[in-house]
């Protein structure tokens, strides 16, 4: 085995990942700018700069730049309206005016919004199928005082999207927020000039004023020969519409003509629009539609990992609650002689720890205690080190590196109690805590039973966010697992085993790099209980560096797949693998896979909610999970005895710390699905050794 | 009997596989940019179709010619509203006056007129939302 040369860890899932919530950025923010931009109510910015020039004040309701600059105007002629509306298209009202006109045989002007054009495309095809024609209003109904840089873009967008919908590309350009030519102000006009110049400017002569909603006679009243404004979107039009129905025959039955802004004039209909350009409006609108529907999936995305979020904590303080009393009387009893205890440390390379885990279990007040050090061919002194300390009842046993899993076997087959605590070699124990440790073993159900084990380097951020995680994790989590009982993991720190529960499981195995993990999963298949004791105490060095950090969760979060994976029957088994399969593996597979993976999108969203949302909405978001986080985290302190001091942390998790999280997440899920070798598992050299000595164990 | 760590594939297939997947899904995400850019290109009309009948033609004030135009101002437009079926024929730019607005044939504008000078200049007519 392991000839295939070990390849070089795959690095292009980062771009992929990059590339990705670059797009999904991107897509958000082209849905912000288009349901956020222009939205707001009430008046436009009053920066008008006065009134334009004489020659466009004074000018007909159509107006031209001519390419040597003078500005040209036209009205309609006499006996015409052109009927005008704005703020389309509406998938409600449009289609009403448009079966309007169609019963009196008018034709109409509408000038729509690029982007409800790319919403609604089927309505801007029926405006033209009617006879109607489309002009541009901007892509976001923008205001006056729009940056030319910007007005020109919306101006283009429009342009495609029109383009798209109805083959055309639009001439006729209304600017939002425009009247009548005398109303024209020098900023329109000069964007006019900047932005559009190739565009007729369609003023109107009637303002109807309808989007106030006067009343139908009102609105009837102010319907008079010329250009009229009217609105087809943007609220309740039943007044326009009414009115309509009742104004047209009129003026109809005095021999005016409704018709389009470009018939009124003479002028061509609007161009056929190249092909490049319907793709480019195809394009924008799917490119629309897509960042909707992610903006929405998002939303929901995110609500649903508040619910579950919330849903966890209550099930965690419930199950907390019920472990509280439990322990409460598991402490009442005096602490009980269960007979031999044999501690087993595998130590690879651990001369700076080694003494001190040594004897602190020495030092242990358990009447019956015997040290077995596996030294798993360590290259500095560590076994040595043992052997120096001259103490009664500490054995080493040496063995050529033949890894982690291999090494404990070893120390099961040299232990002579039948009560075995597996020790990492850099772990420092409490007096008391072997003593506590096996006490739940006198239940004779009960197979293995996880310590407490506690960050004892809590200085600087990363200390601090790491003592906070082993806090929660094991004053909530195990707390859970074990009334669940689903407990996934004793960890390697600190764990009880019965021998007998080691000889079902047929004893560590070694083919994940999560060995505590897939060995405690299967304890509890061979249906032995797995209990949680808070009081033993065991402290433990964490990563100090964020790349040690990452090395330990990369290991952690790949070994807890493969764990996962090597023991997915259980989902379908009943009795006790069944709970673990359903409850254990069904809650890690949701909150330490499935949701690290959506992070990244939520960060996303939290960029985009911070641009775009209502900045109060934002942070009241945050402020709840902050608030829900940092609570969570004080119900666990105060069940561990343990300081409040570092929660300030806890919110600067949100960067760096989280990242971290969930890219380990993702680097494991890549390596999981490509099937590589990773270079643990050389190093580890699985198999044979333990093997061998998982046959001598049973 | 040796087995595998958990995962690992050494027939290499699922590796092939999953390239070929992100090979696909970086194109599509590069596509989908291109999609994205795409829409924010092109051009509006770069010059307005035809005019028949410019009926007022005013020089804008920052225009940098007023009064070059080769052909000579022809005779006053006609009513647009009798013009003609031949718009092209009719192609006429009056030269702005110096001072009072010039004559506005159609009626529309002679009743656009009246309101505006209904309204102060200075004041600005209502603005709809």
């Amino acid at each position: 085995m392991g000839k295939r040369a070990l390849r070089r860890e795959p690095r292009a899932h980062w771009a992929l990942l990059a590339l990705a919530m670059l797009v999904l950025l991107a897509e958000l923010c082209l849905n912000g700018y288009v349901t956020h931009a222009g939205a707001e109510s009430g008046d436009p910015p009053p920066a008008d700069g006065g009134p334009a020039p004489a020659a466009v004040t004074g000018g007909a309701a159509v107006q031209r730049l001519e390419p040597d600059g003078r500005v040209t105007s036209r009205a309609v002629p006499a006996k015409t309206i052109a009927l005008t509306f704005d703020d389309g298209p509406d998938p409600v009202w449009t289609p009403r005016i448009l079966a309007v006109l169609a019963r009196h045989r008018a034709r109409a002007t509408f000038f729509e919004v690029g982007s409800r054009v790319n919403q609604h495309p089927e309505i801007a095809r029926q405006v033209v199928a009617g006879g109607n024609e489309i002009g541009s209003h901007t892509f976001t109904h923008v205001p006056p005082g729009t940056a030319v840089w910007r007005l020109r873009l919306e101006l283009t967008l429009t342009g495609n999207a029109i383009a798209a919908a109805t083959g055309r590309q639009p001439t006729l350009l209304r600017l939002p927020y425009s009247s009548t030519p005398e109303a024209l102000t020098a900023v329109e006009y000069a964007e006019w000039r900047t932005a559009a110049p190739g565009y007729l400017l369609v003023t109107t002569d009637r303002d109807t004023v309808d989007w106030q909603r006067p009343g139908t006679a009102a609105i009837v009243r102010a319907v008079r020969p010329g250009i009229v404004m009217m609105h087809d979107s943007g609220g309740d039009r039943a007044q326009t519409l009414a009115a309509l129905d009742q104004v047209i025959p009129r003026w109809q039955a005095q021999g005016y003509r409704f018709v389009t802004v470009s018939e009124a004039l003479r002028l061509p209909a609007a161009p056929a629009a190249s092909a490049a350009q319907r793709w480019r409006g195809q394009a924008l609108r799917l490119a629309q539609v897509t960042a909707a529907l992610l903006a929405r999936v998002l939303g929901v995305a995110m609500i649903v990992a508040v619910v579950l979020g919330i849903l966890r904590l209550l099930v965690q303080l419930a199950t907390a609650a019920v472990h509280v009393r439990r322990v409460r009387r598991r402490h009442r009893l005096p602490l009980r002689d269960l007979g031999p205890v044999s501690v087993i440390v595998p130590a690879h390379n651990e001369a700076a720890n080694i003494a001190a885990t040594v004897r602190s279990l020495i030092r242990n007040d358990y009447p019956a205690i015997e040290v077995i050090v596996v030294d798993d061919g360590s290259t500095d002194d560590t076994a040595a080190i043992v052997e120096r300390l001259g103490l009664p009842g500490v054995h080493v046993v040496r063995q050529p590196n033949a890894g982690k899993p291999a090494a404990l076997n070893t120390g099961i087959r040299h232990a002579r109690g039948d009560l075995l605590i597996l020790v990492d070699g850099d772990t420092v124990l409490e007096p008391d805590a072997i003593g506590r440790l096996v006490q739940p073993l006198a239940d004779s159900r009960v197979g293995a039973v996880s310590g407490n084990a506690k960050v004892a380097n809590r200085a600087g951020l990363l200390g601090r966010w790491q003592h906070l995680e082993y806090v929660l994790g094991f004053n909530l989590d195990r707390r859970m697992f074990e009334v669940a009982r689903c407990m996934p993991t004793v960890p390697g720190a600190i764990g009880a085993f019965r021998r007998a529960a080691v000889a079902d499981a047929g004893g560590v195995p070694g083919d994940t790099l999560a060995e505590d993990t897939d060995f405690t999963m299967a304890v509890q298949r061979a249906g032995w209980l797995v209990d949680y004791e808070p009081r033993a105490v065991a402290w433990t060095e964490a990563p100090a560096t964020l790349s040690q950090l990452w090395r330990q969760r990369y290991r952690w979060c790949y070994g807890t797949m493969q764990a996962m994976w090597k023991h997915r029957a259980t989902v379908r088994q009943r009795g006790a693998a069944g709970r673990l399969g359903r409850r254990g593996l069904g809650y890690l597979l949701l909150f330490q896979i499935l949701l690290p993976l959506t992070a990244p999108m939520i960060d996303i969203y939290a960029v985009y909610g911070f641009l775009f949302l209502p900045p109060g909405r934002t942070a009241a978001v945050w402020a709840g999970f902050t608030g829900v986080q940092v609570a969570t985290a004080a119900v666990a302190l105060r069940l561990d005895r343990e300081r409040y001091g570092p929660l300030w942390s806890l919110p600067l998790q949100q960067i760096v710390y989280r990242q971290l999280m969930y890219l380990v997440v993702i680097q494991s899920t890549v390596m999981a699905l490509l099937g590589g070798r990773l270079r643990w598992h050389r190093m580890v050299r699985t198999g044979a050794a333990a093997v061998r000595v998982r046959e001598d164990a049973t | 009997m040796i087995a595998d760590p958990v995962f690992v594939d050494r027939s290499g297939r699922r590796r092939r596989l999953i390239v070929i997947a992100g090979t696909a899904g970086t194109l599509v995400l590069l596509a989908a940019i291109v999609a994205l850019l795409a829409g924010f290109t092109g051009a509006g009309p770069v010059a307005v179709p035809g005019w028949p009948g410019a009926d007022a033609g005013r020089p804008a004030p920052n225009a940098r010619v007023t009064t070059t135009r080769t052909t000579p101002p022809p005779a006053p437009a006609p009513p647009v509203a009798t013009a003609s079926a031949r718009p092209s024929a009719r192609v006429s730019v009056t030269p702005p006056p110096s001072s009072s607005p010039a004559p506005l044939p159609s009626t529309g504008a002679s009743t656009r007129v009246k309101g505006r000078l209904a309204h102060s200049p200075s004041a600005h007519p209502t603005r709809k939302k």
